[in-house]
Formats: structure tokens, C-alpha cells, sequence
């Protein structure tokens, strides 16, 4: 009975099934997706979240606090139960002319769950985006210095290698991480370190200085 | 990253990462011919992944069409294909028009040499 009660809470929710396409998001995000006010999305948030759908995360950012959001495996399960709302199309189109941050451009870009495959004007859906844990970090050190962030994205495709070492997009992430890491040597001077912190660990002739045989590196 | 596409040659969320990685490395690169390799598999790996979701174009938001479509006209540009360039260039301007994508496309045809920034734009943190 409780069960059935969960799941269809997690299936009405209308904020579920975005949930369900955009793997973690942030409060703002959820809300703008399915067009509510904050007290409502705060709701079915809570009543997710109560059900063991969702697991929530406060933590600061830039000194602002953020609340992010993310399906638990139960909340996956219980949302691909079908429902008149669960079967919603949430378009791309959605997004736009809303709230134009980059994070609701990759929720609108997320891979789209089963229900929603017979709706051509959907991307295709994928296996679980790796990308969505990672790439906030992985930028914040990129575009803006942030080497906790950097490091934490590092941290993450290492944890996930060493679970999965064919991991596909954990190692190519973890590849850009490393050129990140090369480039920052090779303009700070330090060709050596540069050098061996580049993927396949060959040179790579930045900024014209070094030695290399590009067509080998970068593996 | 060679491994990575190799484990999956038809996922897009591997394509893109390394096609974007190689292509800003090879921009960083001076000599033009150490950098070819690089943009040959990054145009390679954007292509790719234009053509596994090409039913989707029509409904793709603003930034990954935009960050796709530069890439490539950047790409063939530093490959020496004026022609292909310049296609991407316009279906930029064709189908995002009043966003800076567009308005960076129209910087570069108008002058083409200058090589004037149409990736990474606006997008991420800055």
C-alpha cells in the first residue's frame, strides 16, 4: 500500500519526470521546467523527497545557497510508471526565452527517458549522462580557476575508473581533465610536468614550445 | 580519450568531450600542421555526432546547436575547407538568428582571416 502510495506520488509529480531526463538539477531549474511557482515546487519536492524519490543537497555556491535535486534509484523506477502526467513532453523549447541559464540548456540537452522516445523532436535517450556530475566541476576549473572544483571532478573520474575502468565517458573526462592540467603546466613554463600530465603522457607541442608527435598523443 | 571512443564510437556524450578538447588544444597549438591531426579527429568526433542526432536538430536548444555548428565551422576553417565553413556559418545564422552565435558567424564570413571567437560562447562558468 505504501508502496503504491509512493509510486504515485513520484509518477503524478509533474516534476518527476524532468527529474527523470535531467539527472542532478537545481531548485530554479525544476520549477521553470514545469512552469510552477516555488511554494508548489517546493511541495512536490517535499513529497518526493519524503517518498525516497529524490535526494536533495544544500550547499553554497559563489556564497549564494543552492538546492539541488537528483532521482534516487527508487524514484527512476516509480516515474517510469505510467501516467497521463508521466507521459508529458517536456520540449527543449521549453527552456528557452526562460530563465537562460546554461544548467536549464543542459537539462533541455539531457537524453530523454523511455516514455518520451516516440516524440521525434526529442534527443535520443542514452545510458546515464556522466556528464551531469561532472561537468560543473570540471568547467568551474576550467573557465573559472576553481581548483576545488577541478579537483573534485578529477576525483570523481578516478572513483568511477577505479569502479569501472571502461567507463567510457568517465575516461574522457578524465582525459580533458588532464590536458587541462598539461596546458596550465606547459603556460606556467613547466614543460616537464606538462609533459607527462597529458593523457597519454607525449608531449604535446603547446603553445609551440616541446616535442611531439601529435597523431600518437592524446589517447 | 582514444580509449573512450573507442569503448563507445556512437555516444555523443563521449564524441563531444574529446572532439572539444582536441579542437581547443589544437587552437592552442601555433604550427598549423602539428595542430591538423588534432582538428581532423575533433571534426571527425562533431560530424559524428551531427549525424546520430540529426532527427533531433530541429528541437535542440540554442547552446549545444550553437557550440556543435561553431565547432564544425571552426574546425574545417582551420582544415582549409573555406567551403564547409562557411555552411556551417550560415545554417548558424539561418537557424539561431539573434543569439551571440549568429552574431559571431556573421563577424567571421564577414571577414574570415581575422578568425574572431564563434565557440564557447557565453556558456558555462565564467
Amino acid at each position: 500500500m505504501h508502496s503504491m502510495r509512493c509510486s504515485k506520488a513520484a509518477s503524478g509529480s509533474p516534476s518527476s519526470p524532468f527529474l527523470a531526463s535531467a539527472g542532478e538539477v537545481d531548485f530554479s531549474v525544476i520549477r521553470d521546467a514545469i512552469r510552477t511557482t516555488d511554494g508548489n515546487a517546493s511541495v512536490h519536492l517535499r513529497k518526493l523527497e519524503e517518498a525516497g524519490y529524490v535526494t536533495v543537497e544544500k550547499r553554497f555556491v559563489h556564497r549564494k545557497p543552492q538546492t539541488r535535486y537528483a532521482l534516487t534509484d527508487r524514484g527512476r523506477k516509480a516515474c517510469s510508471i505510467t501516467s497521463p502526467i508521466s507521459k508529458r513532453c517536456y520540449h527543449p523549447q521549453d527552456h528557452q526565452g526562460r530563465k537562460a541559464n546554461d544548467q536549464a540548456q543542459i537539462m533541455a540537452d539531457s537524453r530523454w527517458p523511455r516514455h518520451h522516445r516516440r516524440c521525434t523532436a526529442h534527443p535520443q535517450p542514452g545510458p546515464n549522462r556522466f556528464d551531469y556530475e561532472v561537468r560543473e566541476d570540471m568547467f568551474r576549473g576550467f573557465f573559472a580557476g576553481d581548483k576545488a572544483a577541478f579537483a573534485r571532478a578529477m576525483a570523481l573520474c578516478e572513483a568511477r575508473l577505479a569502479e569501472n575502468p571502461d567507463h567510457a565517458q568517465a575516461l574522457v573526462w578524465h582525459g580533458n581533465g588532464l590536458l587541462f592540467r598539461a596546458g596550465e603546466a606547459f603556460a606556467a613554463g613547466d614543460y616537464d610536468k606538462g609533459s607527462s600530465a597529458q593523457p597519454a603522457g607525449r608531449p604535446l607541442r603547446w603553445r609551440g614550445r616541446s616535442h611531439c608527435d601529435p597523431t600518437k598523443s592524446l589517447s | 580519450m582514444a580509449r573512450a571512443v573507442a569503448l563507445r564510437p556512437n555516444e555523443v556524450a563521449v564524441l563531444i568531450p574529446r572532439g572539444a578538447a582536441l579542437l581547443a588544444a589544437a587552437m592552442q597549438i601555433k604550427e598549423a600542421e602539428r595542430a591538423r591531426p588534432y582538428v581532423e579527429t575533433a571534426v571527425g568526433d562533431f560530424e559524428k555526432a551531427m549525424a546520430l542526432q540529426l532527427r533531433q536538430l530541429g528541437g535542440m536548444p540554442t547552446h549545444p546547436k550553437g557550440e556543435l555548428f561553431a565547432a564544425l565551422a571552426e574546425g574545417w576553417s582551420r582544415l582549409g575547407d573555406a567551403q564547409k565553413s562557411q555552411f556551417y556559418l550560415t545554417r548558424i545564422i539561418a537557424d539561431l538568428p539573434d543569439t551571440p552565435y549568429s552574431a559571431a558567424a556573421k563577424a567571421r564570413l564577414d571577414n574570415p582571416s581575422a578568425m574572431s571567437r564563434i565557440t564557447c560562447l557565453g556558456c558555462h562558468t565564467k
